[in-house]
């Protein structure tokens, strides 16, 4: 059931209807069972799944809080995270780590033909297991309490708004608003039903239009024309933040209306200036979560400089794993890794830079910043997109070594403005007051004139065939 | 009650949503009423894919003078390439006719002319010239109704698609978008010509940016003949059961009757004339069919008292004339065009 489906409206038209008229306990059991037949329009088989994992970890939370001998702790928090990685393992990675074998002993004049199940990839998974397991180590580092009814821990894995596609909320932020009554207020209402609007305008008129621009030049066996990679590149990176930030705006107003507040996800991440600030805005729930679990347990930076470096490459490596099971994910990872590291290694000489003596030099100096990491990250994006290592390889050779433009290239790039052109144009305005609800404060003419020109845009060139969202394949 | 009932008992109005749904609706009925877009419209449609929006257009710009006598056109993408409009408006300018061609990409039966009819309907034409084929009456085998309502959902239909296939056919999931869609595309002229609205802005953006050139408005789709080993595989693979009777046959032969009746009691002059066949067409289906396809209009004509021009009537055309199995060339859509200006002339006279 995707957000932009009339299913969908239907969905939410009767969930909301009920939820406005019934109390507090009867909101979240009528929610559970909404979020269960949301997650089983998609597959119901795999409901099973979600409560097995849900049910080990609510009860490897319970014995984790009522035991104070800490290798028992230590047990059900082993388990949990066994559990949790154990089943994305096996659905995710599976084949993929397989066939890497297989690839590997052929190397070596190994013969090793093993069975691949070509399992099923359950919706989701990455993100409510990663949810899931935030929670016992909460719980285990007594930062939370264990929660005592399991429907509304249920409900706190499987609230429909961010179950398929995040945010990855933290038991800490999302479970007490659970348990807590909500307020429904006016406020909450149109600031969720503006992000539910803008979401919906990032998915359907720019994510899918960028994505008619993307696909006929990643798709295509080559050879590449270095300008047409280039569009291509930009197009992306712009389809996958707007695909992706789309989805958790929808998410964030759903949660709005409902009295929710669910974190933001994203912060204007192609203003950042540095592979640091990049993965403050891109993502924050995931860069967040691996932040909190892997690297600071890793021992962050406080091991010296060659195990920082270290634990950056792993924690960004096994963060572009958890995108898919392909070495283009690997790749793309370490290369954050290469960058964050690099970042680090050269912030000495960053600081000796001179600083800027007139305010048209600080400004120069942010927009080269900016427009300098944004071209990096865009080519990091090539390996996320493509197909194979091999194609990438060739895409970037292509990019920087057999460069034209043609009129037909020249025509895309022109379409890509046009479509990207409107988010780049809020997003300046968004990151010069500092204020992602810049429109919302506009003057009543104004927004009455930029919903006008959204809802012309959306009836002409919106895409309705319901093209599902990236990030549903993680 | 939970929360708070703010939505019942709140004295705030989300005015920019109200002002900006105003503002869309008025903005729209400003740009429908001016001739200009409709002129941008038809200049850079396409035809197949624009041919709704390509009539709307003609329907829009025709002129409000009563003295010119206003032919249509209608029936399938035959009649949109096998007439040539300009050709009869000059052949019949002195008469003071104007003609104008409706043909549109579907199977022309009568269902989708039903449609038409609700669009043309309020430009009360003179003569309606409407050119079925086989297929307007016997559907071909992977026939799917939904995909023409798709394209052409009128509500006058729901009784006959009641009647012909089942009620259930009315109430099927693929109906409610359907039904939607229409209504949407009542209260938002560009949300109904939107698929084509984004072909139209971008054949303009390329022609302003010289990546192409239109001179004119591109009035046929198709320009190059099939291959030969096209029509044999076609042959082959129908195993002569292209078309074939079946509900809807009967669906569109009481649409048929209801049509003509209505046309024959608003005074609007109605010819038939037999879509002409390529030969090769023929070995793809039964020679019976056709048979009682064409007993069916012969009738139909005697009865509700229009012109009928069968097709034994019709002159002989070549395969070469075809670029497929339905639709002329060049060459065959002028002397078809022709042969049709002297029967209309010769109608003109009784």
């Amino acid at each position: 059931m995707l957000f932009n489906s009339l299913q969908f409206l239907l969905f939410f038209l009767v969930v909301y209807g009920l939820y406005l008229v019934l109390p507090h306990r009867k909101q979240n059991r009528m929610l559970l069972v909404a979020s269960c037949v949301f997650y089983g329009a998609w597959d119901w088989r795999f409901l099973s799944l979600i409560f097995i994992s849900a049910g080990i970890d609510y009860w490897c939370a319970l014995r984790i809080e009522s035991s104070a001998d800490k290798k028992i702790r230590k047990i059900f928090v082993t388990l949990s995270i066994v559990t949790n990685l154990g089943i994305l393992g096996f659905f995710k990675y599976y084949d993929f780590f397989i066939s890497s074998l297989q690839a590997l002993l052929a190397n070596f004049g190994v013969v090793f033909e093993p069975r691949l199940l070509h399992v099923v990839l359950p919706v989701g998974i990455s993100f409510y297991t990663f949810q899931a397991m935030s929670y016992t180590l909460d719980v285990y580092r007594r930062r939370l309490n264990a929660a005592r009814d399991f429907p509304d821990f249920m409900l706190y894995v499987t609230f429909f708004p961010q179950l398929v596609a995040g945010p990855i909320e933290r038991a800490s932020h999302l479970l007490p608003q659970v348990l807590s009554p909500r307020k429904v207020t006016l406020e909450n209402f149109y600031s969720g039903s503006y992000l539910i609007f803008w979401g919906l305008f990032q998915k359907v008129f720019i994510a899918d239009n960028l994505a008619k621009i993307v696909e006929p030049i990643f798709d295509a066996p080559g050879p590449y024309n270095g300008g047409q990679v280039l569009v291509g590149m930009y197009a992306f990176a712009f389809q996958i933040l707007c695909d992706f930030s789309g989805y958790s705006n929808i998410a964030r107003g759903l949660g709005k209306l409902m009295g929710f507040d669910i974190m933001v996800n994203f912060n204007l991440p192609y203003f950042s200036m540095n592979p640091q600030d990049f993965w403050r805005r891109w993502h924050i729930s995931l860069s967040t979560w691996l932040k909190d679990y892997l690297y600071i347990p890793l021992g962050g930076n406080r091991l010296g400089t060659l195990l920082t470096y270290r634990n950056l490459m792993l924690v960004m490596v096994l963060g572009g794993l958890w995108h898919g099971a392909k070495w283009t994910f690997v790749v793309w990872g370490a290369y954050h890794g290469l960058l964050l590291i690099a970042h680090r290694l050269a912030l000495p000489w960053i600081e000796k830079i001179p600083h800027p003596k007139t305010k048209l030099d600080v400004y120069a100096r942010i927009i080269a910043k900016m427009v300098g990491m944004f071209h990096l990250v865009s080519l990091g994006w090539i390996f996320f997109r493509a197909e194979s290592l091999t194609q990438a390889g060739e895409m970037l050779n292509a990019l920087f070594l057999n460069f034209s433009i043609t009129p037909e290239i020249y025509f895309a790039g022109l379409s890509f403005l046009f479509f990207a052109g409107i988010l780049i144009a809020v997003q300046c305005w968004q990151y010069v007051l500092a204020d992602l609800t810049v429109i919302l404060r506009a003057p009543v003419w104004f927004r009455a004139a930029f919903y006008t020109l959204c809802y012309y845009l959306i009836v002409i060139f919106g895409v309705t065939n319901g093209r599902q969202f990236i990030y549903f394949q993680f | 009650m939970a929360g708070s009932s703010f939505i019942f008992n709140s004295k705030r109005i989300p005015a920019a949503f109200i002002a900006s749904v105003i503002l869309f609706l008025l903005t729209q009925a400003v740009i429908v009423h001016a001739p200009g877009f409709w002129k941008f419209c038809y200049f850079f449609s396409y035809p197949s894919s624009g041919d709704k929006l390509r009539m709307e257009s003609q329907l829009r710009l025709m002129p409000a003078d009563s003295t010119v006598k206003k032919v249509f056109l209608i029936g399938s993408s035959e009649v949109r390439e096998d007439y040539d409009a300009d050709l009869l408006n000059k052949v019949f300018a002195e008469k003071g006719m104007s003609f104008y061609n409706f043909g549109l990409s579907g199977y022309g039966s009568p269902l989708e002319m039903l449609y038409v009819k609700s669009e043309i309907a309020a430009h009360k034409p003179d003569v309606v010239v409407y050119m079925p084929y086989i297929g307007s009456f016997y559907p071909e085998g992977d026939f799917d109704v939904i995909n023409t309502l798709r394209s052409y959902f009128h509500p006058s239909m729901i009784p006959y698609l009641q009647r012909h296939l089942g009620s259930a056919s009315v109430f099927k999931k693929e109906m409610a978008v359907i039904y939607l869609d229409h209504l949407w595309s009542q209260m938002s002229p560009l949300y109904k010509y939107r698929d084509q609205m984004q072909l139209i802005l971008t054949a303009s953006a390329r022609n302003t940016l010289g990546l192409e050139r239109r001179a004119e408005p591109l009035r046929f789709a198709y320009e190059v003949n099939q291959h030969p080993t096209y029509f044999v595989a076609e042959i082959l693979k129908e195993k002569g059961a292209k078309f074939q009777k079946s509900a809807m046959t009967g669906l569109n032969q009481e649409l048929f009757a209801h049509l003509a009746d209505g046309f024959r009691e608003k005074g609007i002059g109605l010819i038939v004339v037999s879509g002409p066949p390529n030969p090769l067409i023929k070995e793809t289906f039964a020679k019976e069919l056709n048979d009682e396809y064409q007993i069916f209009l012969t009738a139909q004509a005697k009865k509700r008292g229009f012109v009928f021009v069968p097709e034994v009537q019709l002159p002989v055309f070549d395969i070469k004339e075809f670029i497929d199995f339905t639709h002329f060339n060049v060459v065959g859509r002028t002397r078809f065009t022709r042969y049709f200006a002297e029967v209309f002339a010769a109608v003109l006279r009784k």
